[in-house]
């Protein structure tokens, strides 16, 4: 801003005033002298008061005369210096109210010529303000290209400022412009990874559909297997129950089989003890046959000799035979005897061994009766689990194959899934490719809104306050503060630098 | 003046045995004892039927296989010891049926000879006793002790050589 050139009235009332201050700095200072020299002469005095005080007391002696001597002398230096001091100021005084009038003199005649002087200025700058207004009237229709003529006029010092606004709307609107163009190019490259996106979700749709009917299939098959395993289940429960049955047949039919063998054994001892009494029987039946044998042979010899004696033989003779047979024939009746109790022992017990196993045999019948009637039905419950596990094999046969068809069906789901995942690769790279796109986006949004930040907007309107019109946008007048003022060129420098850089 | 036929016969016992196969019968007077088992000591250089040498009640008894005597199958059951007014000898019989009273008859005119040895064919009878519808025929034991036959035990060879 241009500096102020003093005027006429200025000058010639600068040098009464410049005397004026002088005379009245004179004044104060020789009045500062006039109270500094009284107010010495006022302790001298107190001094002096004291120092009298104490002669009239009485209790002086000559040294303190001397000193009171001194005193009183040094009590009369400030007397002259107080006498001068008060002559310049009296001078002093004259001569600021001889420079006073004169100043009110030249004040008046001053006053005077500068009125006449303002009035030509304030047609000047009326002149100089229609000229500002008719240079910048293009700017209503957008056009940046004006430019006001810079005047030492407060007219030129507005074209000033108006220059720079417009130097920095231009700034700005280049600004906006490429940030515009980069954004344009980042929303195309979005639009390339969109269309790329859209694509690979098309295709993924596709295959999605593809695994969708594959997963309907699986779904229609898995509810079959479903069923059949249902089928199964109840297939093998009712094995189970068939198996539970036919183990406790089988149990009892063990437990009538083991009380059968029991019994067997019983009725194998019986016999046994059976056969050992009729091999006794039989041996003494064989001693029985000895002794008729013997018996026999005895009659006849005894016949034979009894024909025999009643020939030939003498009485002793007859007599000694007689002997030797009633012997033979005592012995025999032992052995006879012996051999009959023995065989009727044995027949006794052979007797009881037979009702023992006659009754072993009935209880050993009634087992095997009852474990016949547990085994037929245990063999029930096996035939049925028979019929079962056929069942449920034919259930399991179809599974299988149905888990068989299956697979396949899994394979072609493997290889979709495949596909897809190459898919959802290809399209996470270009929602990648998106953020980065929306981060520059982000940038620029950013700088934009630095840019933006620079301009105070006016109050917001009560429509559409979120859109600052073309012409609404700019500098606030009201920021002629000092801060605004001095901060204008170093943001100005900015924003030159910045479109330096995107250019 | 021999008995005639037709006198009663004075009833005597008989016992009736076989041997080899032969029903025989021999009187009961001439039988001392029956044995069941005896133990016969084989004498070497004898002929096949002599048995051997046995003890009975103490007494030294020579023992002949009658089935074999009589030219038929050996005999292995009981031992008749003979009287000892008949001669000091036994014969090895397979079975003694039993002692038989019934009377000495002649022998049928339809009952076929049996097939025996030469020797042995002296020592049977005409006479026979029927009994259980079968032919026993008597045995002359006297004729049978004192036939060269019998008491000639030694083996032929042993013969030869002797003579």
């Amino acid at each position: 801003m241009p500096a102020v050139k003093p005027n006429s009235y200025e000058r010639r009332l600068a040098v009464p005033f410049v005397l004026l201050l002088l005379a009245l700095l004179a004044l104060l200072v020789s009045l500062l002298g006039l109270a500094r020299t009284a107010s010495i002469t006022a302790v001298r005095m107190d001094e002096l008061q004291v120092s009298w005080q104490a002669v009239q007391d009485g209790s002086v002696e000559g040294s303190e005369l001397v000193a009171t001597n001194r005193l009183m002398n040094r009590a009369k230096v400030p007397v002259p210096a107080v006498q001068s001091a008060a002559q310049w100021s009296l001078g002093l005084t004259l001569v600021s109210l001889a420079l006073l009038a004169w100043v009110v003199v030249v004040a008046r005649r001053a006053n005077r010529s500068n009125v006449a002087a303002k009035q030509g200025r304030d047609n000047h700058e009326q002149a100089a303000v229609l000229k500002l207004m008719d240079e910048i009237a293009p700017l209503a229709s957008g056009d940046l290209r004006v430019r006001a003529s810079v005047s030492d006029t407060l007219a030129g010092s507005l074209a000033d400022a108006f220059n720079y606004a417009v130097s920095e709307l231009r700034w700005l609107v280049g600004t906006m412009r490429h940030s515009a163009l980069q954004v344009t190019e980042s929303v195309e490259r979005s639009r390339e990874s969109a269309k790329v996106v859209a694509r690979a979700c098309a295709e993924q749709s596709g295959e999605i559909h593809r695994s969708s009917n594959f997963l309907l299939s699986m779904s229609g098959t898995m509810a079959e297997l479903s069923a059949d395993a249902a089928d199964s289940s109840v297939a093998a429960q009712a094995a189970v129950e068939q198996a539970e049955h036919g183990v406790h047949a089988l149990e009892a039919s063990l437990n009538r089989l083991s009380a059968i063998r029991d019994e067997a054994d019983r009725t194998t001892r019986l016999m046994n003890r059976l056969a050992d009494n009729v091999s006794a029987i039989d041996d003494r039946v064989s001693v029985v046959e000895e002794v008729a044998k013997r018996t026999d042979l005895l009659a006849l010899n005894t016949t034979i000799r009894a024909s025999a004696g009643s020939s030939s033989s003498s009485v002793t003779s007859a007599a000694a035979d007689l002997g030797q047979l009633s012997d033979e024939v005592s012995q025999l009746a032992e052995v006879l005897g012996q051999a009959t109790r023995d065989i009727g022992s044995l027949t006794r017990t052979i007797s009881q061994d037979a009702a023992d196993t006659v009754q072993s045999m009935e209880h050993t019948t009634a087992q095997l009766v009852i474990g016949m009637e547990q085994t037929s039905a245990a063999n029930i419950a096996l035939t049925a689990i028979h019929r079962d596990s056929l069942s449920l094999r034919e259930c399991i046969v179809t599974m299988a194959d149905k888990t068989v068809k299956q697979s396949g069906v899994v394979r072609e789901l493997t290889a979709n899934m495949d596909a897809i995942n190459r898919i959802t690769s290809q399209t996470a790279e270009g929602v990648k490719t998106n953020a980065e796109s929306l981060n520059d986006l982000q940038e620029l949004a950013g700088e934009l809104r630095q840019s933006l930040s620079d301009f105070r907007l006016p109050a917001k309107p009560s429509n559409n306050s979120d859109v600052p019109s073309r012409f609404g946008m700019g500098r606030d007048t009201s920021a002629s503060d000092s801060g605004a003022v001095t901060q204008a060129p170093s943001k100005a420098r900015q924003a030159a630098n910045r479109a330096v850089i995107h250019e | 003046m021999g008995p005639s036929q037709n006198e009663a016969e004075p009833v005597s016992q008989h016992i009736l045995f076989d041997a080899g196969g032969l029903d025989l019968a021999a009187p009961a007077e001439l039988i001392k004892a029956i044995h069941e088992t005896l133990t016969i000591q084989s004498v070497a250089g004898t002929r096949k039927w002599f048995r051997g040498l046995a003890v009975a009640n103490g007494k030294l008894l020579p023992v002949t296989d009658m089935g074999a005597f009589c030219g038929r199958r050996s005999s292995s059951g009981r031992t008749l010891e003979l009287h000892p007014q008949a001669g000091i000898a036994g014969l090895q019989v397979d079975a003694v049926i039993g002692l038989s009273n019934t009377p000495v008859s002649d022998l049928p005119p339809t009952t076929t000879s049996p097939t025996v040895s030469g020797d042995t064919k002296l020592t049977l009878t005409g006479r026979a006793i029927v009994h259980n519808e079968r032919v026993h025929r008597v045995l002359d034991i006297a004729a049978l002790v004192q036939s060269p036959a019998f008491l000639n035990i030694s083996h032929a060879d042993n013969q030869s050589k002797v003579l």
